[in-house]
C-alpha cells in the first residue's frame, strides 16, 4: 500500500500577538487531502499561512482547532516519516556533507544499513556532488547547500517530503538546475511532496496540482490540477495559461484583502 | 621586466602571479625588500659578537648559556635567509616577520651593552639576561620542581572548574528550570574576583594546594558557565527543527546539534577562563601555596635576589605561553569547520 498520504481536517492555527489584544489567524478552517505519492505546491502571497501549513504537516507546531493526519495517524511531534528541507538549507556547519547526510540514519540507528548509506550515496551523485563528501558546508555555495539539504532530508527515505521555499534565495539559473534534480529526485524516490513557493512557475513546472491560498486569514481559494506531462515547458501555451490563471487569482486575492482594509 | 613578457599561458603559476602583482614595484623597492631579509641576520650576528667580544668600560665575563641561545638566533635566521630562496610564498613570510626579529636583536644588543658592558642599568636590579639565565642554569632543580607544581595546580584548577563550568553552562542553557536557580549564583558569585577569597579559603582549606585549586576553578567556572549558556541560548532555531524533522531525540540533540553548535562560544570562555586561571595561580602562590613560580619569586624577593626573581618571571612567561598555545591549538582543531578546514 502506497504510504504518504496527508489529511487536513478543519484546521486552523490562531497566534499571539505581542502588545496587542487582538490574536492573528494564520489559517481559517483549511481542509486539504493530499494522495501518496503526489507532488503538490502551495502558493499564496507572504502572510497567507503557507509556511505554517507545512510547519503543521510537519509536527512543529499545533493546530489550534482541527487535526493533521498522516497515513491515517494524528500528526503528534515531528518525525523522520515526514522530511523538511528550509529556505536557508539548515545545514550543521560542524559536519562534513557526507556527515549531514547520515545525521539522520544516525537518529534512526540505521547508519550501519548498507542499503541507506548505498541509497544516500545516489542520491548524492543523482545532484552531482559525489566529489563534495568531504568538504564542510561554509565551503559550498548556496545551490551546492540546498542539494545537500535535499539529500539530507531524502537519505532518510521520508514518506512525505516537506518543501518549505527551498528554492527562495537563489538566483535563476541555479534555481532552474535545482528544479530539475527535485523532479528527478522525486521520480526516483516515489515519495509525497508538498512544496511552498511564491514562485508560480515554479509550481506550475514541478508539481501535479496547485493549491492557492489568500491571506489574512489563511484560506484555500482554489485546487487547481496542473495536467500537463512531465518534462514541462515553461513557454508552452498551457503553462502559460495556468500561470495567467494562477496570478489573476492570487491578483483577486490581494484586492479582496484591500476591500476587507477599507471597511 | 624580461620575466613578464615570458608570461602567455592563462593558467599561470603562483610565482608568475606574484611577479605580475609586483610589476609596479621599482628596482630599488625590490633591493630593499631582499636587503630586509638579511638584516636578522646581520644584528643577531653583531650581537653575538658584541657579547663576547666588545670590551665595554668594565671587565666582564660573557655567559656560555646566553652566547649559546643567540648562537641558535643566528643559525635560526640564516636558515630563513636560505627558506626565503626557495619560495616567493616563503620569501613573503620571512620578510613578514624581518622588521620584528632585527628589533629583538638590535633591543637585546642594547640592553646587553647597558648593563653587562658598560653598567648604565645597575645591579642588582638590572641584571643582563646572561646573568639570569647563568642563575636559572645554577638553580634548575628547583625550578623545575617550581614549574612542575605550578603546573599541577593549574591543570587541576582548570579543568575541575572547566567540567563544573560545562555542567552548568550547558545545562542552564539548555533547561529553563536549571536556569531559573543557576542564574541567580552566577549573578551574585560572577561579580566577585576570585582572588578576594583568598585568605578566607586559605584558612578554612584543608589543604593549601586544595585552596588554590578550588580558588582556580572558581574564578574559571564563571566565563565558562556564562560562555556555554549563552552558546547554548544562541543556538539557531532551525538546526532543532532540522534535527527533529530528521527523527533524533532530545538526547540526539543536545549532544549532537546543541554542544557542537555552542563550541565557538565556549572556547570563548575557555580562554579567558585560562587567563583568570594564570592570574589566580599566581596570586595564590605568592600568598600562601609554598611551592610552584609563584611562591619562588616572592621567596627569592626575599632573599634580596633579583636574577633569580627574573629567572622565574622568564620561565613563567614561557610556561603560560605555551599553555595558551596548546589551548589555541586545540580550539583550531575543534573549531576547524568554522574556516571550512581540509
Amino acid at each position: 500500500m502506497a504510504v504518504g498520504n496527508i489529511e487536513i481536517k478543519d484546521v486552523s492555527k490562531i497566534f499571539r500577538r505581542s502588545e496587542e489584544e487582538q490574536t492573528l489567524t494564520a489559517l481559517d478552517h483549511i481542509n486539504l487531502s493530499i494522495e501518496p505519492g503526489e507532488f503538490v505546491s502551495i502558493v499564496g502571497a507572504s502572510g497567507c499561512g503557507k509556511s505554517t501549513m507545512l510547519r503543521i504537516i510537519a509536527g512543529l507546531e499545533k493546530p489550534t482547532l482541527g487535526e493533521a493526519t498522516c497515513d491515517g495517524q494524528p500528526v503528534i511531534g515531528t518525525s523522520e516519516k515526514r522530511g523538511l528541507v528550509f529556505q536557508n538549507h539548515a545545514l550543521f556547519p560542524w559536519l562534513t556533507v557526507w556527515d549531514n547526510i547520515m545525521f539522520g540514519l544516525k537518529s534512526t540507528g540505521k547508519l550501519k544499513d548498507k542499503e541507506k548509506t548505498d541509497l544516500a550515496e545516489r542520491l548524492l551523485k543523482q545532484v552531482g556532488l559525489e566529489k563534495f563528501k568531504r568538504t564542510y558546508p561554509n565551503q559550498l555555495s548556496g545551490g551546492m547547500s540546498q542539494r545537500v539539504a535535499l539529500v539530507r532530508a531524502l537519505a532518510n527515505e521520508p514518506d512525505v517530503l516537506l518543501l518549505d521555499e527551498p528554492l527562495g534565495a537563489l538566483d535563476a539559473f541555479t534555481r532552474m538546475s535545482i528544479q530539475d534534480a527535485l523532479i528527478d529526485l522525486w521520480k526516483l524516490e516515489e515519495n509525497t511532496m508538498v512544496l511552498i513557493t511564491h514562485d508560480v512557475d515554479e509550481a506550475i513546472y514541478l508539481s501535479q496540482r496547485v493549491i492557492i491560498m489568500s491571506p489574512r486569514p489563511g484560506r484555500v481559494i482554489e485546487n487547481l490540477k496542473i495536467e500537463l506531462p512531465y518534462p514541462r515547458n515553461r513557454s508552452d501555451k498551457n503553462f502559460t495559461y495556468y500561470r495567467n490563471h494562477i496570478l489573476e487569482k492570487l491578483d483577486l486575492a490581494h484586492q479582496e484583502e484591500d476591500i476587507e482594509y477599507m471597511i | 621586466m624580461a620575466e613578464q613578457t615570458e608570461i602567455k599561458n592563462k593558467n599561470i603559476s603562483e610565482r608568475e602571479l606574484s611577479i605580475l602583482e609586483q610589476k609596479d614595484l621599482t628596482k630599488r623597492d625590490r633591493f630593499l625588500r631582499r636587503v630586509t631579509i638579511f638584516l636578522p641576520l646581520i644584528f643577531s650576528v653583531l650581537h653575538l659578537l658584541e657579547h663576547l667580544y666588545y670590551p665595554g668600560a668594565k671587565a666582564f665575563k660573557p655567559s656560555a648559556v646566553y652566547a649559546g641561545l643567540i648562537g641558535l638566533f643566528v643559525i635560526f635566521n640564516a636558515v630563513r635567509v636560505v627558506l626565503s630562496y626557495l619560495s616567493f610564498r616563503a620569501y613573503e613570510k620571512v620578510r613578514f616577520k624581518s622588521a620584528l626579529y632585527t628589533a629583538m636583536a638590535i633591543l637585546l644588543m642594547a640592553y646587553d651593552m647597558a648593563t653587562l658592558k658598560y653598567g648604565i642599568l645597575a645591579l642588582p636590579y638590572f641584571p643582563w639576561i646572561g646573568r639570569v639565565l647563568d642563575a636559572m642554569v645554577s638553580d634548575r632543580d628547583k625550578l623545575w620542581e617550581c614549574v612542575y607544581h605550578s603546573l599541577k595546580l593549574l591543570f587541576t584548577g582548570y579543568f575541575a572548574g572547566v567540567s563544573i563550568g560545562l555542567a552548568c553552562g550547558i545545562l542552564a542553557g539548555w533547561s529553563k528550570r536549571v536556569n531559573y536557580w543557576v542564574q541567580p549564583i552566577i549573578k551574585v558569585l560572577g561579580a566577585i574576583p576570585t582572588t578576594t577569597y583568598m585568605p578566607i579559603v586559605m584558612i578554612l582549606a584543608s589543604s593549601l594546594f586544595g585552596g588554590a585549586a578550588f580558588l582556580i576553578g572558581l574564578g574559571v567556572w564563571f566565563p565558562v558557565t556564562i560562555s556555554a549558556m549563552t552558546g547554548v541560548q544562541n543556538v539557531q532555531k532551525h538546526y532543532y527543527e532540522a534535527a527533529e524533522t530528521l527523527g533524533t531525540g532530545k538526547f540526539g540533540i543536545l549532544t549532537r546539534v546543541v554542544i557542537p553548535a555552542s563550541m565557538p562560544g565556549i572556547f570563548t570562555g575557555l580562554t579567558q577562563g585560562m587567563s583568570i586561571a594564570c592570574i589566580t595561580l599566581v596570586v595564590a602562590e605568592m600568598m600562601g601555596v609554598e611551592a610552584g613560580l609563584g611562591w619562588y619569586i616572592n621567596w627569592q624577593k626575599g632573599w634580596g635576589d633579583f636574577t633569580k626573581m627574573y629567572g622565574a618571571i622568564i620561565l613563567i612567561c614561557i610556561t603560560f605561553i605555551l599553555v595558551n598555545s596548546l589551548l589555541e591549538f586545540i580550539r583550531k582543531r575543534v573549531l576547524r569547520w568554522q574556516d571550512g578546514g581540509i
